[in-house]
């Protein structure tokens, strides 16, 4: 499990107390990550800007009761995963090609492209299980119409797909 | 456990998800199956890969504001705290953004239920003897000739298509913009001139100007090209030793990966492995070279020593005096006191190139590095038997 830094701990123990400022500081912290997460899961700026700022209002709401000796990134990212989640299911996912806004700009332009045109299911296993590394029990307990066995054989099939089209 | 098997549970090898005798099992497959072990590194270069995207995505340059207006809305109900005087600065959140994101990588579960196998139902089909048995011969020797022309056919591989990136190309002679080249043909990429040329099943070779090749044989699991001159770099996706170039006595195998051949008009050549693997076969003896690896070749003399490209100036220096016979006990001493981790697959192909004394110091070295398969023994390596030396390549780059 990884650990929370001093740094970390000092900030969520300021939050816990009210201090709004530290709370901004925390949500700076770990901004890249949700926004990033929550941009590969539903390919909609708009959303993805909603769904971060709803995370850390829920953080915000929750932070009191929050237990130290867990990891706070993994806390957060998990409380924007389920936002992800469900903000995605409620409506059709559009197809046709996706414009990558101006400001979103990702190192790996290639991986991140392939990434946004996967079907929805492909894409949202090969986030939660290669990128943000949940395991299989764990993506279950998001996806709950997947089987076990649903799920890796997606994941296997995504990354071979994956594979192919970057040239590995 | 066979190649099927393990092509079942590599992704849960690779996940740390199977049980220890299944992992043993899998490991022991690996360490023997080319074809297997090359998947593997194949799944891990992509997961590597996959790990070192950042999040970068960059949310809109409002977000903060409107994450603030919204923390305010809520704030106004509780007590205000003017002096609140804990925000940062902005060195110490990006660097805290930094460590939360390697932290981030969480531990992947072990131990899981493995996949379900499935075996395939095998065919049978009864054969039912009449009374006109040799009208049935006849008919089967008909059918197994048809089959083995049909068999044939389907083994080839040919032609391979041209596609001129710049310049001109000449196939067997003659000039082509877009075309396709077929077994016993030569090519020929002039000044200025560039070519990629679609290998089916294989890959894409790309021909650098004033390269000139033929195509030897290209049938499935063989397909091989004879370098004249010139320079190619050959990207193949196919996980077997099924892509060979010749040259002079030279025959380099390649096994999945990206590599590029120079070779000049005396017949040198210098090859660099930018991944996967290839076996440099010489009058019978092989000679291994790994990724990130580069190899100077000559006709007739021994492959030169290969190093990586990026081992330091000193340590590729004694490499060449090694390689050159123009050395001394002080080479020895630089090339151990210099070498890292990633460079004892060097220090293991100078091994055959030293007296005995010296390959005791170097195996020393490599052993303090990593430690040699079972049946790996320092006796063995400096006799220079070629399976233990093998075995040692083996364990080493599988444990890079």
């Amino acid at each position: 499990m990884p650990e929370n830094t001093n740094y970390i701990v000092y900030l969520v123990e300021l939050s816990q107390r009210g201090r709004k400022n530290a709370f901004l500081d925390l949500c700076e912290v770990n901004l890249k990550s949700v926004f990033t997460t929550a941009y590969r899961l539903t390919k909609d700026v708009d959303k993805s800007t909603y769904i971060s700022i709803q995370t850390f209002l829920t953080v915000w709401d929750n932070i009191k009761s929050f237990d130290l000796r867990l990891s706070f990134t993994n806390w957060v990212k998990g409380i924007s995963v389920k936002i992800s989640l469900h903000e995605l299911f409620k409506y059709e996912e559009k197809s046709g090609p996706i414009e990558i806004p101006s400001h979103v700009v990702f190192d790996n332009q290639k991986i991140e492209h392939l990434l946004l045109h996967l079907p929805r299911m492909e894409r949202i296993i090969f986030v939660l299980h290669d990128f943000e590394r949940y395991n299989y029990h764990e993506i279950r307990d998001f996806l709950e119409d997947l089987s076990y066995d649903e799920i890796k054989t997606i994941l296997i099939d995504t990354r071979n797909f994956l594979m192919s089209k970057i040239g590995i | 456990m066979t190649c099927k098997e393990v092509h079942i549970t590599l992704n849960d090898y690779i996940d740390s998800q199977l049980d220890s005798i299944s992992k043993s099992e899998v490991e022991t497959h690996l360490r023997t199956c080319d074809k297997c072990f090359n998947q593997y590194k194949r799944l891990r270069r992509f997961l590597d890969k996959i790990s070192k995207v950042p999040f970068t995505a960059d949310p809109p340059a409002d977000f903060s504001t409107k994450l603030t207006e919204e923390l305010m809305k809520i704030a106004e109900a509780e007590a205000p705290d003017a002096n609140d005087k804990s925000k940062s600065s902005a060195k110490k959140l990006k660097r805290e953004q930094a460590i939360q994101e390697k932290l981030s990588a969480k531990e992947r579960i072990k131990n899981l239920t493995e996949l379900s196998k499935k075996g395939l139902p095998i065919k049978s089909s009864p054969l039912k003897f009449i009374s006109k048995v040799l009208l049935i011969i006849v008919m089967l020797a008909a059918l197994a000739v048809v089959g083995y022309l049909v068999h044939s056919y389907s083994k080839k591989n040919s032609p391979w298509k041209v596609t001129v990136v710049q310049g001109n190309v000449l196939i067997s002679g003659q000039m082509h913009e877009n075309d396709r080249i077929s077994e016993g043909q030569d090519m020929l990429t002039e000044i200025n001139s560039r070519a990629i040329v679609i290998v089916p099943s294989i890959g894409r070779i790309e021909v650098e100007p004033i390269t000139q090749f033929r195509l030897i044989k290209a049938e499935d699991g063989d397909n091989r090209i004879g370098l004249e001159r010139g320079e190619i770099k050959v990207s193949s996706l196919e996980q077997l030793p099924a892509f060979v170039t010749e040259f002079k006595n030279n025959i380099v195998k390649f096994i999945g990966g990206t590599y590029r051949i120079t070779v000049d008009e005396y017949g040198k050549a210098i090859l660099f492995i930018e991944s996967g693997i290839a076996e440099v076969h010489q009058n019978q003896n092989i000679f291994m070279i790994d990724e990130n690896f580069i190899c100077h070749l000559s006709g007739e003399a021994l492959p030169g020593i290969p190093y990586r490209t990026d081992a330091n100036e000193i340590f590729i220096g004694e490499v060449k005096k090694i390689e050159s016979g123009a050395y001394t006990r002080n080479s020895i001493d630089m090339l151990i006191n210099t070498a890292r981790n990633l460079d004892v697959l060097t220090l293991l192909a100078v091994i055959p190139r030293v007296n005995e004394q010296e390959r005791v110091s170097l195996y020393d070295k490599i052993f303090s590095f990593y430690k040699p398969p079972p049946n790996t023994t320092l006796e063995g390596i400096i006799k220079l038997d070629q399976k233990m030396l093998e075995a040692y390549f083996r364990e080493i780059e599988w444990q890079l």
